[in-house]
């Protein structure tokens, strides 16, 4: 076999070594514990529930998801709950005390 | 192995069969187009993976460095309770659910941030880590970059990349897939370009074995669809045709040779006998002798010329080439036959110019019109003109002898300049049918060109050449006949 033939083949072969290991390019630390999320927790929902408070009556949007979140987070559909909490919060906070809903 | 290797012959002397499959040249052929293809597919899917989850990254990592700016600034307005005010805030108004923030004292515990605890393989500054995390009991991945804060505090800044991580699969997936699609693609396409191979020189083959069998008469067929292949196969077959040719004319040669110099042979051998045998005085015996002497020096004079010509053909005299003025030469030569025109009964017209440079070889060319000056005045009847006339045409120089002879008839004029070729009115006329062969070899040497034209009546035969301004390439000398010209200087 000529030295081309034999030269495309090892690079054939270092390609085929090669590709499976490009997921690996981070080093992971599978070795540890996964690292718990705290606002992910019905305490969270709760705590979003009370900084958003009575100001949810700001608006009819903001009313309705953190109805929406509430509901969700009792029927423990927590990460979807939060979102929409999270969503009444910018929502009242964007929105001045001094300009009460129509 | 057979012939192209296609057929190998299994014999007590041939290689073993897995040799011979190896050094295939159709499957190398496969192999190089199989290993090709699928390095080509594969650095593309290469790159493909690495432009979309390098961007993804740079994405992140640009997310992340912008989120810490800001906690940067305010750590610098109000320190570690702005800064816990400020995760907060951030996280409080995190739509997209995949900020993660952890603040900690110097001694890992955490002040603030959704992170329960200080990752312990966390532990250099100003790097990036890929971490596993428990979300609301399912697993994702997030990466995080640590800062130090002065005060020993230290802030992790990371986002959830589980949907990266998603893509990045899927990505990987097809990556794989695709590459068992290019190997298997890779692998078919070998395949047919294998049996495209073996198919084109499979007639090849065939061919050159059924010509080394000794039917010189096969040739490769074409296909008919005027590719490259039929170009080959026609350039084959013109090979074999042009190979065939030279055989008939090598046998045409032979027996020529062999019909013509019996017959001078047998006729000295038959005047020797007589002269043995009946001679009575020594005057008979010596004529005998001299006129077999005639004979024989006849033979050698017809090996000399098959010598010369076969030498001319050889171009082992493109050394001798230079610039050579015709027009004396002509007029030379002319003087030297006109005598000899006289005793014919003939006149010799010459028409040259003074001066006519070429690029030739003097000796040759002075040969090949003393053959035609020769002719002309053989065929000659008495009383007839030979014209010796020259000009320079587009081309080169034209060099023309016409007589008023016979001339040649139209279907013998392309085979006149072959070995021995006798027409059959010169069949009466002495010579060897070597002279105009002579002046065909001078003319392909020169690159020139030799045509016989009818000059109602009698023959004209003109000998074309180049002038001195324009060389051919081909009449340059090279190298090999300068090396072949100082070693028979030196033997």
């Amino acid at each position: 076999m000529n030295t081309g033939l034999k030269a495309a083949l090892r690079m054939f072969c270092a390609i085929c070594l090669v590709v499976p290991a490009f997921p690996a390019a981070t080093a992971r630390g599978e070795e540890y514990p996964p690292a718990v999320i705290l606002t992910d927790t019905v305490e969270y929902c709760d705590h979003l529930q009370h900084l958003i408070g009575d100001r949810a009556a700001r608006t009819a949007e903001a009313h309705r998801l953190f109805n929406e979140g509430r509901r969700m987070c009792d029927h423990g559909e927590i990460r979807a709950g939060i979102a929409r909490l999270r969503q009444a919060l910018i929502m009242v906070r964007a929105r001045p005390a001094q300009a009460p809903r129509p | 192995m057979g012939v192209w290797g296609l057929r190998p012959q299994r014999g007590p002397g041939a290689e073993p069969l897995a040799f011979s499959v190896i050094r295939s040249a159709s499957l190398k052929l496969a192999a190089i187009y199989g290993i090709l293809f699928a390095v080509s597919a594969f650095a593309l899917v290469l790159f493909l993976w690495w432009t979309t989850t390098g961007l993804l990254d740079q994405q992140v990592e640009a997310a992340i460095h912008a989120d810490a700016q800001g906690l940067s600034e305010r750590w610098e307005e109000g320190g570690v309770p702005a800064l816990v005010l400020t995760i907060q805030e951030r996280l409080a108004e995190n739509v997209d659910d995949d900020a993660i923030y952890l603040l900690a004292d110097a001694l890992h515990h955490r002040i603030a941030g959704n992170l329960e605890r200080w990752p312990a393989n966390v532990v250099t500054p100003s790097t990036f880590y890929e971490l596993d995390v428990a979300r609301a009991g399912m697993r994702s991945t997030a990466e995080v970059y640590r800062y130090d804060l002065p005060g020993g505090f230290r802030l992790l800044v990371g986002r959830d990349v589980k949907g990266r991580t998603q893509i990045k699969r899927l990505l990987r997936g097809t990556l794989l897939y695709s590459g068992i699609l290019v190997a298997v693609l890779a692998l078919v396409g070998g395949l047919v370009m294998r049996n495209l191979f073996r198919r084109m020189v499979a007639d090849v083959s065939s061919t050159a074995a059924a010509i080394a069998r000794g039917e010189l008469q096969r040739r490769v067929r074409r296909s008919g669809r005027g590719d490259e292949f039929d170009a080959m196969a026609e350039a084959i077959n013109t090979m074999l045709d042009r190979i065939a040719k030279l055989m008939d004319g090598v046998r045409q040669v032979s027996n020529s040779i062999a019909h013509d110099l019996r017959t001078p042979i047998a006729r000295a051998r038959a005047r020797l006998e007589d002269a043995a045998r009946n001679s009575a005085t020594e005057a008979e015996l010596r004529a005998a002798i001299d006129r077999a002497m005639a004979d024989l020096d006849a033979v050698t004079a017809v090996f000399q010329a098959l010598m010369r010509i076969a030498e001319i053909e050889a171009g082992s005299r493109r050394s001798a080439f230079a610039d050579v003025d015709l027009g004396p030469l002509l007029a030379d030569l002319a003087e030297l036959y006109s005598a000899l025109a006289e005793d014919a009964g003939l006149s010799l017209d010459l028409h040259v110019p003074d001066t006519l440079p070429v690029w030739a070889d003097r000796d040759l060319i002075q040969q090949a019109v003393a053959n035609l000056l020769d002719n002309a005045i053989k065929f000659s009847p008495p009383g007839g003109t030979v014209t010796l006339s020259a000009e320079t045409a587009e081309r080169g120089v034209r060099i023309g002898v016409a007589d008023q002879g016979p001339g040649i008839p139209e279907a013998d004029r392309a085979r006149a300049t072959e070995r021995f070729f006798r027409g059959e009115q010169a069949r009466s006329t002495p010579g060897s049918g070597l002279g105009l062969a002579l002046v065909q070899a001078v003319a392909t040497l020169h690159d020139g060109a030799l045509v016989l034209e009818d000059a109602h009546p009698g023959l004209c035969v003109v000998l074309s050449l180049h002038t001195a301004d324009m060389k051919p390439a081909s009449s340059v000398p090279h190298e090999p006949d300068i090396a072949l010209v100082a070693q028979d200087h030196g033997t």
